[in-house]
């Protein structure tokens, strides 16, 4: 960042010079801050693409967490989905019996 | 008469269990995270744009010429160009919204309607049953009251929902206190090295190219002008630079959303080591995030209205300069 921050503040004053100048002194210049530019440009691409250390083990640590958010949810569901159907089997073991009940009924 | 003891003790624990249970508030933190986050997108687009401008600035201040391929290199400069390669900024974000969406999945499975269905089943079969039982046996009495086997199909949603929430209170718990230092870094890393310290600074020093170049048009123009020309262009080059001073407000907004939802996510974290799931101090937290997030939203409609230029205003802040 302390690199990056030196190329920026050496762009902007290279701006406030150049275009007072002429001629070659002026294209002298001008090159001059079209390289830091650059170099500029590259560091902050390099910085965004790679980041740093510490936050790569940011990010591995909390695609952890997510994925034992991800794992619970699913246990949960699991659970729920067994509470369903502990119900609908109860629900349709006092559906049948009722269907015995009706046959019963037209029998007796 | 034996099952209603149990069922009215089950009934005092499930309405005590209820008012302890992680309910809207972790939901509404990770919806308004996923919003916030999606706007750090736009920064990137912006820095690319930005990027390619700058080199066609580099391009018009050289008496260099050109030709139609020189352009085709600029495609190079957009960072989204290649997929595996994704920026830092984008990996974090990226880790922060998987992470905020699993816990709104998380803050609400197992919910009160999926086993209230289960539950409303269950009474209607009791009562088909106790209706065919009274015909079968010929008691006027039936087996069960109708409101006893509402009751039981009641107690399996309730006693259901009593245990998922208390799982699923578990869970968040467990996970927000862990998730909560990686969330604290990455948005400090974020916020301040990313956004801040490299789009930001790369943004000024990239509008600077820019109004350098208009700069030196005036000198090179000055001998020849009137008090009248002079003071027009500096007009304009007084509107460029207020530009470039406002060229980092998107960055501002997104870098302030993403530090409201580090701090919203600290409160949870110390909250729910207390035990708490729901407080004024969560309440609070995740409105400031709407509230930075709606900021934002105007910034962006302000921007995709504006039919002039946006410029920052030293009293009204950035606003979109009068036709």
């Amino acid at each position: 960042m302390t690199q990056l921050a030196e190329l920026n503040t050496a762009v902007n004053a290279l701006n406030n010079l150049w275009p007072l100048l002429s001629g070659d002194e002026k294209n002298r210049v001008l090159e001059q801050r079209n390289e830091l530019n650059i170099k500029a440009d590259e560091l902050a691409v390099k910085t965004l693409l790679e980041g740093t250390a510490e936050i790569e083990q940011a990010v591995a640590q909390l695609n952890e967490t997510t994925q034992a958010a991800i794992e619970a949810k699913d246990a949960i569901a699991v659970d729920v989905a067994r509470i369903e159907k502990v119900a609908d089997t109860v629900a349709k073991a006092t559906q049948a019996v009722s269907k015995l009940a009706e046959v019963l009924l037209r029998l007796s | 008469m034996l099952w209603k003891l149990p069922l009215s003790i089950i009934a005092v624990v499930l309405l005590s269990g209820c008012a302890s249970s992680p309910t809207g508030q972790i939901e509404v933190f990770a919806q308004a995270a996923t919003d916030s986050l999606s706007k750090v997108e736009s920064v990137v687009d912006e820095f690319n744009q930005a990027r390619i401008n700058d080199r066609i600035v580099m391009m018009a201040q050289s008496d260099d010429k050109y030709v139609t391929a020189d352009f085709a290199k600029l495609n190079d400069l957009h960072l989204q160009s290649n997929k595996q390669d994704k920026l830092a900024l984008q990996r974090a974000t990226q880790s922060l919204a998987s992470y905020a969406e699993a816990l709104a999945d998380l803050a609400i499975v197992g919910s009160r309607e999926e086993l209230s269905i289960a539950g409303a089943k269950l009474s209607q079969s009791l009562a088909t049953m106790n209706g065919q039982y009274q015909a079968l046996a010929g008691e006027p009495e039936p087996l069960m009251s109708i409101e006893s086997s509402s009751k039981l199909g009641r107690l399996v949603a309730e006693l259901g929902s009593y245990y998922t929430e208390k799982k699923r209170a578990e869970s968040l718990k467990q996970v927000i206190l862990a998730a909560d230092p990686p969330v604290q870094l990455l948005g400090e890393a974020i916020s301040v090295e990313l956004l801040s310290g490299v789009i930001e600074s790369r943004l000024y020093a990239m509008r600077g190219n820019e109004l350098a170049g208009h700069f030196a048009d005036y000198n090179a123009r000055v001998g020849k002008m009137n008090f009248a020309q002079k003071k027009k262009a500096l007009d304009q080059l007084y509107d460029k630079y207020r530009e470039r001073e406002s060229a980092a407000a998107s960055v501002d907004m997104a870098s302030k959303a993403v530090k409201s939802i580090m701090k919203a996510h600290a409160v949870m974290a110390k909250e729910l080591e207390q035990g708490e799931f729901e407080s004024a101090d969560i309440l609070n937290a995740v409105g400031q995030i709407k509230r930075d997030h709606k900021a934002f939203d105007d910034l962006e409609s302000l921007i995709s209205s504006c039919k002039t230029e946006i410029m920052a205003d030293p009293e009204k802040g950035i606003i979109c300069k009068a036709g």
